[in-house]
């Protein structure tokens, strides 16, 4: 007994699993773009060798470069973070407003004069170096060490 | 391709030599790069003599070969660290008191070959701290060390009082260089009769007066960094604190002398 087709419109092609397979994906159909768009450098292979040792290389030193600097930049932080750890000078000659600090009301014809100026800059400049200057230097302290070697039983 | 392997390469090189030469640069021995030198010796050395106490107070408990072993390899090691402390700290003051102005070359020189003669003797005994050594010869070795550092420590108070005092005795200078100027302008506008001067000359009386006052205390503190000798190992402390004590008064000295040149300065600068 011949099986009935049931397909309605004979021109349309009958759904089985061999047509299935062969009818074509969309991805299929669509072109693949071609990719192999690199960039020709116009160097031999040897050429191209060494070039890229030279980069590899630069990358490394650029590197090393960066690491080198960011130790320093910590041991500068290490050293900052000492600094202000250190005793800091009580003075505090700035806290009373003394008879120079005030403003001129009626200046002179030397308010402006050159060498009373540089007198006032220098006498300014002396006053911070006597604010600074370290008579203690309890940094420098005579070091803390044991002499007294033994090895007998008390 | 030949320019640009060149052109890295040039950059490359110039690179390269900027670094090297910064790397001398910092090789190079500063005070601050001496105290960093002493800073991490100490730090080591305190390592070291924990080890050394644990060594010891085992060895003590029991007396066996290998803990008597385990003790002279940490006496050793802690000798030679401590060694290793005092050359070390006699740099850092040597280097200290290189950056110091105010110190004649001829006391600075005294200085540097007396602490020069006591960073050989320290190292001379760090190299010949024998390895194999009994514990018997180790404190023998300490003792030696021990009785010469009598001498180093009179030594150290020295340097320290004498950079104190010539840090002092530079600014002390300074202030005078810069009475002398003012005297000079004072002296100018007198004669040119533009303002009264005769406020501003009391004035420069007294703060030549706390120069003088100044330079005594300058002078009692050498005195008594004079009187820091190895002979008095007990008395070199006070001596030198005194020391520090006169430098301090001359300091403040030199500070009144500022202020009131200050108010000259403003005297000065206002109108009769």
């Amino acid at each position: 007994m011949q099986e009935k087709n049931t397909n309605p419109n004979p021109n349309e092609i009958p759904l089985t699993q061999e047509n299935v397979n062969t009818v074509k994906q969309p991805q299929d159909i669509i072109e693949k773009p071609k990719t192999d768009l690199k960039f020709r450098l116009p160097f031999s292979d040897k050429q191209k060798k060494i070039l890229k040792f030279v980069l590899i290389g630069l990358g490394a030193f650029v590197a090393l470069l960066l690491v080198l600097v960011g130790i320093q930049k910590m041991l500068s932080a290490f050293k900052i973070n000492n600094k202000q750890n250190e005793p800091v000078s009580t003075a505090t000659s700035k806290s009373v407003e003394f008879p120079y600090d005030e403003e001129i009301r009626n200046p002179s014809v030397y308010a402006t004069d050159e060498a009373i100026l540089k007198l006032s800059e220098d006498t300014s400049n002396l006053d911070k170096l006597l604010d600074s200057v370290d008579i203690n230097q309890s940094h420098l302290n005579i070091p803390d060490i044991k002499f007294d070697i033994n090895f007998e039983t008390k | 391709m030949k320019k640009v392997l060149i052109m890295i390469f040039a950059v490359v090189i110039s690179v390269g030599l900027f670094l090297v030469k910064n790397t001398y640069a910092a090789d190079e021995l500063t005070y601050q790069r001496a105290y960093e030198d002493y800073v991490y010796n100490m730090n080591l050395y305190r390592t070291v003599y924990s080890d050394y106490q644990l060594a010891r107070s085992q060895y003590l408990q029991s007396k066996t070969l290998n803990y008597q072993s385990n003790a002279q390899e940490k006496t050793v090691k802690l000798l030679q660290t401590r060694d290793d402390v005092v050359i070390t700290y006699l740099t850092a003051l040597r280097m200290n008191l290189s950056e110091v102005q105010g110190i004649s070359d001829s006391n600075r020189n005294i200085y540097f070959n007396q602490i020069d003669s006591d960073v050989s003797w320290f190292q001379n005994h760090k190299d010949n701290i024998p390895s194999a050594g009994t514990l018997e010869d180790l404190v023998g070795d300490s003792n030696k060390a021990s009785e010469h550092y009598s001498t180093t420590t009179s030594l150290v108070y020295k340097s320290l009082a004498a950079a104190s005092l010539g840090r002092v005795v530079n600014l002390t200078q300074k202030q005078k260089d810069i009475i002398s100027a003012l005297t000079d302008k004072i002296n100018q506008i007198s004669q040119s009769g533009d303002k009264d001067t005769s406020k501003a000359e009391r004035w420069l009386i007294e703060t030549n007066n706390r120069i003088t006052r100044n330079e005594e205390k300058i002078s009692q503190a050498q005195a008594s960094l004079d009187l820091i000798t190895p002979d008095k190992p007990k008395d070199q402390l006070k001596y030198y604190n005194d020391a520090v004590f006169r430098i301090q008064e001359a300091k403040q000295f030199l500070k009144e002398a500022n202020d009131y040149i200050k108010e000259i300065i403003k005297e000065l600068k206002t109108a009769d």
